[in-house]
Parts: structure tokens; C-alpha cells; sequence
């Protein structure tokens, strides 16, 4: 069971952690692998000469080997940041210096608002227009949209993996219309890289983003891949040390690889952890974790669908993943999460940074369970049974 | 689970107050205050309206959407503050609010008011219990700003 390599678990025996979509929970190899770094090889890197510099940065840069072996593309094209979020603003901030004005950004109304915010930002400094692909026949066949939506679009930034309904995004369809059409494609894998095996190359996206902390990995590290064209062309976010040739008194030259995205000391310690899931991840066979991750989502949704006070987030003839959103009849989520937590029963509840969807749909809030490898299908039946008492007993007189 | 905890915790007057709140609607008159809360994570919301005559709060009424916790909080927070002066609405106010957050004392005659004491257990409840005495505070100071309360 690997559920036992899971320390939280032994501290918290009674646990049913259900909130991955939030943070996943850590293996030991992880937290021990943190802390042998600091006790062993701590130090700054890019700045020193000394031995323990020489080990911390070739830690650092095994790191973003590993990513990149993750993500199937070169180390050259990944840039670490400090979260998801930091990565999508990232990429906004380098593709307003790629389009021009007046043009249109198409989002879908799924996104998470570290997938809004910035292209709301973009949009606004460059006079664009911010489209919201709204009708979910479009989100999975973009090919229904007629000819006058794409007129002008530059820019698609797309969730890989709805974090509210776990629906699994056709991407790699939307990339290939945008290529045809030379739109920058961005996709946003914070839930993705959860669902299904990604590979850039093959996908042909120009930037994908996701964090460590959803994927068994540390807190405070995000990713971005890019394509190379806009490595080399692109001002930084941030600026700062680390980044640069050379700085005179008036200007600055940076350097040219991925490095001049990492400005200020890097979270080296953050990158040992993750380099640490990843090899979990690997030797534990990551594919086929998926799958039963996959599994125990229909399992979930199918026994959510069963009970007949459970009102779900409408599924469409397509894939889900290992998330499901749902609310219930006069309880409002809020009360069903206080009574779930009195069972040790850990979800998420409210409206999940998804302002904009919960309008659309009308609804004020929602329960979220979301699973990891580590659920069972007695994780769920437990759920189940706690709902049913839940409801009973906020429906009494 | 501490099935006490949870009856203490959500009373029937509680569940009562969240399925049927008292004083729900809006005051139009044009005098009326008016200020708005809400807790954008959770996505409770509240409008919140007070008709003041010389000192006087001659009616109040609210619009809202929330947890039972926040509506009950809320429908019996204003049938407490009717009819009083703003004097007395402040002094009530205050006290509540201390009574959650500092535990002190809340005097007999604010009874049924002492059922969320419970409320402290859980910490990241407290939001949805004091966000009607927030925006309550926030009219009674009936000044012009009309920044939205939060209490999160």
C-alpha cells in the first residue's frame, strides 16, 4: 500500500483526505530528501565557488532534468517559478510582448482565476478583447466555431483539467486549430499533470504550467515550459540577481537561456523534494497510478450520482478526471464540509477560485472531493455514508 | 465524531433561523442606509438595510445568500437591533463580537445570542457568525464609503 509511505496518514490515522485538488500529501522520501538537503548540501547557488555550491546546483540542475523528463522536452526549456500562478502571469507578461494591440484572448469559462486575472491584466493593456468560451459543445469541439470567433484571436489560454468539474480539456484539438492559425497556446496543468501523462512535444503547446505541491512535491515551486523562440526573446517578469550579463548604471543585459526567468536565489530546497515525487512517481510506476486514480474518479462520480440528494455539476459525453463537484438541496457547502470534517473527512467547499464559472452556472458554492493514488474505494463509501447522515441531519425538524 | 459538538454546534434555533430568516427583504425608503458584506471565498453575501429615525433604528432588513451559520447569525442579529438606539446597537455589537473573539462575557439579556459559543471550536467558522455585525458596524457608522465588508 503506498498509501503507508505517506506520513501524514500514520499522524492522522483516521484521515480521508479527499482534497488533492488543493495540495496533495507528501511521501517520506520527500520531506526526508528536504531535509537531508539542509542538513547536508545547503547553500546559494549561481553566486559561489565552494563544494557545497557545486552540489547544491547540481541538485538544482538534476531537478530540471527531471521535469523536463516528466514533461518530455528538453531541461533548456524549463523555467522554475514560485507557484502555477506565478507561471501563467509569467507567460501573460511574455506574450504582451509578443502580440499587438487590439487583438482577442480566448479563454474557456472553466479557468481558475490564476488563468483569468493575468489576461484580464493583458487584455486590458493592449486594448484587447477577453473572449470566454462559454457553451461546453465548443470547449470540446472547437471545430463547431465559426470562422468570425477566430478572426484576431492571438492568444488561447486553456485549463488542461477543470479543477471544479474534472472535465478533461480536448487540448491537444485546440492547439492544433491555433497552430494552423498562429495563435500562442498556453494550457494550464495545475490539475492536468494529476490526470493524465503530459507531453509538450507532442502536444505543440508554447507554454505549460503546473506546481510541485499538487503533484506529491513541496510547496513554493511552480513550472513553466516554453517553447525556445520565446526563451531567447522575452523580457522577464521579475528582474532582479542571477538573471543577467552584464548591468551598467542605466541598463542591463540578460543572460540568454531559461536562467533569465529565475531571478533572486532559487528555491533549490523546493526543487530537491520535487526531484524526489518525481523519481516516486517514476519507480512506482506514474502511468498506471493514473489509471487507478481514473478508476476510483468513476467510482466516485458513479456513487455521488446513486444518492439521490446529491445534486452534480452536469457531466457531458466526455472524459473526467479525478475531481467532481456537487452541492445539495438547502445545506449549503460550507455546513456539509464542518460536518464531513467532524468524520475526518477533508474536502473542499465554496467556489474554488471560480468566480465566473459558479455565475455561469448559477450556483453559489459547491463541495469538491478530489482524489489521489492514495484513496480507496472505502475513502468514498465512507464519504457516502457520512453524506447520508449529513443531510439527515441538517433536514431535521 | 463529537456529535455534541456538532448539535451544539448547529441548533435547531440555529437550522430554524438559516431556513426561515426574520427580517428578510429590503428597505427602500430613501433615507434608508445600506451596506454590503461578503466573504469572497466562501461566497456568503449579505445586503444589509437600517431605516434610522433621531438615533433610532426603526427597522432593518437583509438580503443574503450563505451557510446556516451566517443566516441565522444574521436573522438574529436583527431582531436584537431593532427598535434600539444606535447607542445600544453599537454597545451590542461590541459585546457580541468580544464574546467571539475574546470569550467574554455576553449579558443574559442578548439570550438567544450565547448558542455560537460553540462557533470558537471551529476557527474557520468564526468569518461567517461576525459578518453581519461587521457590516451592521459599517452602517451604524453610516459614512459614505461604500467599500464591501469582509470578515474573512
Amino acid at each position: 500500500m503506498l498509501k503507508e509511505d505517506f506520513p501524514i496518514f500514520k499522524n492522522n490515522p483516521d484521515l480521508i483526505y479527499l482534497d488533492n485538488g488543493a495540495t496533495s500529501q507528501k511521501p517520506q522520501v520527500v520531506i526526508d530528501a528536504i531535509s537531508d538537503y539542509y542538513s547536508h548540501d545547503n547553500s546559494n547557488i549561481g553566486r559561489s565557488v565552494y563544494k557545497l555550491a557545486e552540489r547544491s546546483q547540481a541538485l538544482y540542475d538534476e531537478g530540471r532534468a527531471l521535469v523536463a523528463d516528466f514533461l518530455h522536452t528538453e531541461a533548456a526549456n524549463i523555467v522554475f517559478t514560485p507557484s502555477c500562478t506565478e507561471s501563467l502571469n509569467q507567460a501573460a507578461f511574455i506574450i504582451g510582448q509578443h502580440i499587438e494591440k487590439q487583438s482577442k484572448i480566448v479563454i474557456s469559462i472553466l479557468e481558475h482565476h490564476a488563468n483569468i486575472l493575468p489576461w484580464q491584466r493583458l487584455a486590458k493593456e493592449k486594448e484587447a478583447e477577453l473572449v470566454f468560451i462559454k457553451d461546453i459543445q465548443h470547449i470540446l469541439n472547437p471545430e463547431l466555431l465559426p470562422d468570425s470567433f477566430w478572426q484576431g484571436v492571438k492568444v488561447i489560454s486553456l485549463t488542461h483539467v477543470s479543477n471544479v468539474t474534472g472535465l478533461i480539456l480536448p487540448i491537444k484539438k485546440w492547439i492544433d486549430i491555433a497552430k494552423e492559425k498562429n495563435i500562442i497556446t498556453v494550457i494550464d496543468g495545475a490539475q492536468g499533470v494529476c490526470a493524465e501523462i503530459v507531453n509538450v512535444e507532442y502536444l505543440d503547446c508554447d507554454f505549460y504550467t503546473f506546481s510541485a505541491h499538487k503533484l506529491f512535491g513541496p510547496t513554493g515551486l511552480g513550472i513553466l515550459y516554453m517553447k525556445s523562440k520565446f526563451l531567447h526573446t522575452s523580457e522577464p517578469l521579475v528582474l532582479g540577481g542571477g538573471i543577467i550579463e552584464d548591468v551598467l548604471e542605466q541598463e542591463y543585459m540578460l543572460l540568454e537561456d531559461n536562467v533569465r526567468f529565475e531571478a533572486g536565489s532559487p528555491n533549490v530546497a523546493s526543487v530537491v523534494g520535487f526531484s524526489e515525487s518525481l523519481r516516486y512517481l517514476k519507480s512506482n510506476n506514474w502511468s498506471e497510478l493514473l489509471n487507478q486514480t481514473a478508476k476510483l474518479g468513476d467510482y466516485l462520480f458513479k456513487k455521488l450520482s446513486e444518492n439521490a440528494d446529491i445534486e452534480l455539476l452536469p457531466r457531458e459525453h466526455a472524459q473526467y478526471s479525478h475531481i467532481a463537484s456537487f452541492h445539495i438541496k438547502d445545506i449549503h457547502p460550507h455546513d456539509i464540509g464542518t460536518y464531513l470534517s467532524q468524520h475526518n473527512i477533508a474536502v473542499r467547499v465554496g467556489k474554488h477560485c471560480t468566480h465566473p464559472l459558479h455565475s455561469y452556472l448559477k450556483i453559489n458554492s459547491t463541495v469538491r472531493v478530489s482524489l489521489a493514488f492514495y484513496n480507496t474505494q472505502e475513502d468514498i463509501d465512507k464519504l457516502l455514508e457520512v453524506i447520508e447522515d449529513c443531510v439527515r441531519f441538517f433536514r431535521r425538524a | 465524531m463529537d456529535k455534541e459538538l456538532m448539535e451544539e454546534l448547529y441548533q435547531s434555533l440555529i437550522l430554524d433561523h438559516s431556513r426561515k430568516p426574520r427580517n428578510y427583504g429590503r428597505l427602500e425608503c430613501p433615507h434608508c442606509l445600506f451596506s454590503k458584506g461578503k466573504n469572497p471565498s466562501c461566497g456568503d453575501e449579505l445586503s444589509l438595510f437600517a431605516h434610522i429615525e433621531k438615533e433610532h433604528i426603526e427597522d432593518i432588513k437583509f438580503e443574503g445568500e450563505g451557510c446556516s451559520l451566517f443566516m441565522s447569525s444574521t436573522s438574529l442579529m436583527t431582531q436584537h437591533i431593532k427598535d434600539k438606539t444606535i447607542k445600544e446597537a453599537h454597545t451590542l455589537v461590541n459585546q457580541f463580537i468580544n464574546f467571539i473573539l475574546k470569550g467574554e462575557e455576553l449579558p443574559e439579556q442578548y439570550e438567544p445570542l450565547h448558542i455560537y459559543e460553540t462557533v470558537n471550536n471551529f476557527p474557520l467558522r468564526v468569518k461567517c457568525v461576525l459578518l453581519p455585525w461587521r457590516t451592521l458596524e459599517k452602517v451604524l457608522s453610516n459614512n459614505q464609503d461604500t467599500t464591501i465588508v469582509k470578515t474573512e
